[in-house]
């Protein structure tokens, strides 16, 4: 049973907006929060700026669609991938671009480690690792299936990549696999918790998984009604909140885990959670919705949505700014609006 | 209630292409694309063809089998075509069809049971029909190639699966061969439809926007064509009709049903029906793959005659036990 709250939320004010040509399939923030960048299914990458939606600079796409964009830690570079099996890096200081082809798949995701050397890819069934030259200095391929989803340890030192069959973990320099998470299961989208002591996985067969780091320990919160494909923690690793169906179910994590606990759930939403967010530093939860739908809730254990707006056309991406006081969302027609929270 | 036929799906149609090595999968495809003008149609191969037709999309995907975590046969679906597909009907350019293109040693169940199984999937797609393609000089042989215990006769799973069977290669065979080949593919599949080719060239009505997921479709099962199941080969895979009148109790209906979806799932490759349950006005029809079941009252029955009709095209079904265990469900 689900009570209708009534409780009036208010409107959350809208920036500008930029119209791309197509369906928005990653946003990223620079970590100054001067720029922001694009990747869009029909392949083209756009960095803007943050203040007003301009177009800094014109950049190569991805013939065929582009998948991903991610900002390395110091914000000099930005690295994207697409389903032609390469990675571009464009140079924001030189405005130099490289093209780096990896052959052998989709690149489907990229993370770059927390201290900034590398670049994680994932190529198909492969995962690359790239310096910051853009050189690919490791290899490994051929996993179980064609991987998800990527993260690093907090450390940096290993990379886990996610796929049907678990999680595998690399180490840059090592040819070995160095642990291997093994499920029996599709691995749809991974999420590190900030104290680097969780993993949690979203899944196929409509679960989350928790794995504890090193011990291996899991556990499964199985029962959504769809797959599992936006989680995200909370900047204290205590909560970890879940996109699926019309809810965001929040788990509390604190201590031995969630084990035993029942999830908060957080309603608001009347269409399916497309995406998901939490405010970097702060306590707010964003998500967006297939009907258009973006609704913020003051904490993880809100009883109502705090502020909404709708954009028209389902959310396919969103992002903070990293001081945590706008949000950027960018939707199934190819819209990409900022909002003031 | 009548408005349900009425309401537009506007789900991009997949038609997935299966059939043997050999069968002209690439040249029944090449023709398609050439012979479909104006529509936009995009290709998911699994094996490199040669498609040559320049304004077609033409992907390549690597077969991904994605058994889920309770190890249910039901719950199997192709992560590739999830990812893929996923992908496709976000661009822009929308497609009016998408044909997926499988390998001879492909199996069917998981590539269908994507379109039941994923939401992302299941509300922007919709699985059209699984047209098997099948050699007509040789098909023969690929059915009785005898495979070790406990592997699959890929032939016969493809054949059992299919919606519609095209016999290509008909000039290298005479009527004889053709007759007995066509009475060996009715025996295992009694349902789908078989229309005949030359190089691959069929009408493309014949293989494209057949609808055969539609419930409404269920109703055009025709009678006379399930009373032709004779059991021609000692073969394990088999159609059984069942065509009884009366009325079913939905009690011991769904009995049933829940019961042998639990001990037979896994052999049951397909099944339609259309039941006349006690004290509903309207025809209840019904398909599924495996365990996966889709059904809902359709058209009244009026002065019809109210009666059942289903058929499980399945491995290793006993008849006799089939239709004994149906007839406990009626009413009387």
């Amino acid at each position: 049973m689900s009570v209708n709250t009534t409780v009036a939320a208010n409107t959350l004010a809208r920036g500008w907006t930029a119209h791309l040509e197509d369906y928005v399939a990653s946003l990223a923030w620079s970590p100054d929060g001067e720029l922001v960048a694009t990747a869009s299914v029909g392949g083209a990458i756009h960095v803007l700026w943050a203040a007003h939606g301009a177009e800094r600079t014109p950049l190569t796409g991805h013939p065929g669609g582009a998948l991903a964009v991610a900002w390395s830690h110091d914000g000099q570079a930005l690295a994207s991938g697409g389903t032609d099996g390469a990675v571009r890096s464009w140079d924001r200081s030189t405005g130099s671009g490289a093209t780096v082809a990896l052959g052998g798949g989709w690149v489907g995701d990229l993370a770059w480690s927390p201290r900034g050397a590398y670049l994680a890819a994932a190529v198909g069934r492969d995962v690359v690792i790239l310096n910051g030259d853009m050189d690919p200095v490791d290899r490994w391929p051929d996993q179980p299936s064609t991987i998800s989803s990527l993260v690093w340890t907090i450390d940096g030192r290993q990379v886990g990549a996610g796929c049907y069959g678990g999680v595998r973990w690399f180490e840059p320099g090592k040819d070995a696999l160095h642990r291997d998470f093994a499920w029996k299961g599709s691995v749809l989208c991974l999420a590190m918790a900030g104290t680097g002591k969780w993993l949690a996985s979203g899944n196929q067969d409509n679960s989350v998984h928790l794995w504890r780091l090193w011990s291996g320990d899991e556990l499964e919160m199985a029962g959504y009604p769809l797959k599992v494909d936006h989680l995200e923690w909370h900047h204290s690793s205590r909560w970890l909140a879940v996109g699926n169906a019309e809810d965001v179910t929040v788990w509390d994590v604190s201590g031995k885990g969630p084990r035993g606990r029942r999830p908060k759930v957080l309603r608001g939403l009347t269409g399916k959670v497309t995406a998901l967010t939490w405010q970097p530093a702060g306590d707010l939860l964003a998500a967006g919705s297939s009907d258009g739908d973006i609704v913020l809730w003051g904490s993880a254990r809100a009883s109502a949505p705090r502020s909404t707006v709708s954009l028209g056309s389902a959310i396919s991406a969103l992002a903070w700014s990293p001081d945590g006081t706008r949000l950027l969302a960018g939707t199934a027609a190819g819209q990409v609006t900022v909002v003031a929270v | 209630m009548t408005d349900e036929s009425l309401t537009t799906d506007h789900r991009i149609p997949v038609t997935v292409l299966t059939g043997f090595l050999g069968s002209g999968k690439t040249t029944l495809l090449n023709y398609l694309l050439t012979e479909s003008h104006g529509q936009r149609i995009a290709v998911i191969e699994n094996e490199f063809g040669e498609i040559g037709i320049d304004d077609a999309l033409v992907l390549d995907a690597e077969e991904e089998i994605f058994e889920m975590n309770n190890g249910c046969i039901c719950c199997t679906v192709r992560g590739d075509l999830i990812r893929i597909l996923g992908n496709l009907v976000r661009r822009r350019d929308r497609f009016d069809r998408i044909v997926v293109e499988t390998t001879g040693l492909a199996d069917p169940a998981p590539v269908a049971q994507t379109f039941f199984v994923d939401d992302d999937i299941r509300t922007q797609l919709r699985l059209d029909a699984i047209v098997t393609l099948v050699d007509a000089k040789h098909v023969m042989a690929h059915l009785d190639e005898v495979k070790p215990d406990g592997v699959e006769n890929e032939a016969l799973e493809q054949i059992a699966f299919a919606d519609r069977l095209v016999v290509n290669k008909i000039d290298l065979v005479d009527e004889e061969e053709l007759a007995a080949v066509e009475r060996r593919l009715r025996s295992i599949n009694a349902v789908a439809e078989i229309v005949r080719a030359r190089n691959g060239k069929v009408d493309l009505d014949a293989v494209l926007g057949i609808g055969a997921f539609d419930l409404d479709r269920v109703l055009e099962m025709d009678p006379q064509f399930l009373a032709q199941t004779d059991h021609l080969h000692d073969q394990s895979v088999t159609s059984v009709a069942i065509d009884m009148p009366g009325d079913v109790e939905p009690g011991r209906l769904n009995r049933w049903l829940g019961k042998l979806l639990a001990e037979k799932g896994t052999d049951i490759f397909r099944m339609k029906g259309i039941l006349a349950v006690a004290g509903e006005e309207r025809r209840y029809v019904f398909q599924g793959v495996h365990m996966l079941f889709d059904g809902q009252p359709n058209r009244p029955w009026g002065d019809d005659e109210r009666s059942n009709r289903l058929v499980f095209i399945g491995r290793n079904l006993d008849r006799a036990e089939l239709e004994s265990s149906f007839a406990a469900c009626l009413t009387r």
